[in-house]
């Protein structure tokens, strides 16, 4: 993505100076969403398209369930990263598909909406949204064998 | 002042509870509050918030409002710089009413 890189000056400052910084500062004051908003944002939305099973590949989500058990971190933020600068910003996903779902399809309805409600939250303009299917979920596999013997 | 009026927007949560967002008085500590002398004798007030998952310049946009109305009521208007709002995190099914 081909950006500046985010100004250690204040939005605040800038305003002041005059600098174009940001759609987001204003006379008034600046408006700053944090990153972990952006990811947030990307894993709920990616969470409302039918057909995925779940965010992160099998390493990501083995230690997701860990550090989600210890209140460390939230369900919607494995998988996704983010990059984010002043006026945009660039999604990377990695998610788990219902077996039997259309792989584009899911594929392509993530991508629209996260793209549609980052910009609708946060008014940052989304430049890319890449997607990596790692898994297939398919019903009743994560279930434990029954015991064969008591 | 400006943490009580911002908490009555509907769609902010709450302020953000680090020590490094926070404005310590002679009395208390007021998290999500950082305030900073400007030189020409007006305050420039950052809020540091959790909000729901709404549309989030608007609710700036709000945010600043009740905080300019308050500060106008106390009397302090002149006294008011630049109110910045960020925004650390957002909390889904959390649209909670002002109070």
């Amino acid at each position: 993505m081909a950006e500046e890189p985010r100004s250690r000056k204040t939005a605040s400052q800038a305003v002041t100076a005059g600098e174009e910084i940001s759609p987001l500062a204003a006379e008034r004051g600046a408006t700053r969403i944090a990153d972990a908003v952006v990811t947030k944002v990307a894993g709920i939305a990616t969470h409302e398209v039918p057909g995925v099973y779940a965010l992160g590949g099998g390493a990501a989500r083995a230690i997701g369930t860990m550090t989600q058990a210890v209140g460390m971190s939230a369900r919607t933020a494995q998988g996704v990263s983010v990059e984010v600068g002043e006026r945009e910003a660039a999604v990377d996903l990695t998610i788990v598909v219902d077996y039997g779902e259309s792989i584009p399809r899911v594929a392509q309805e993530v991508r629209e909406n996260v793209i549609r409600r980052i910009e609708g939250i946060t008014g940052l303009s989304v430049t890319e949204v890449n997607v990596t299917v790692d898994d297939l979920h398919v019903p009743g596999e994560e279930e434990e064998a029954p015991a064969r013997v008591e | 002042m400006a943490l009580d009026a911002a908490l009555t927007v509907a769609g902010v949560v709450g302020p953000v509870g680090a020590l490094e967002s926070a404005t310590a008085t002679a009395r208390d500590r007021v998290p999500g509050v950082l305030v900073v002398a400007l030189n020409d004798r007006r305050y420039d007030v950052s809020l540091h918030l959790i909000a729901a998952v709404v549309p989030l310049h608007d609710l700036a946009d709000r945010i600043r409002e009740r905080v300019v109305r308050a500060a106008t009521a106390a009397g302090l208007a002149r006294a008011l710089g630049p109110v910045n709002v960020v925004f650390e995190d957002v909390v889904a099914g959390e649209a909670r009413a002002g109070r």
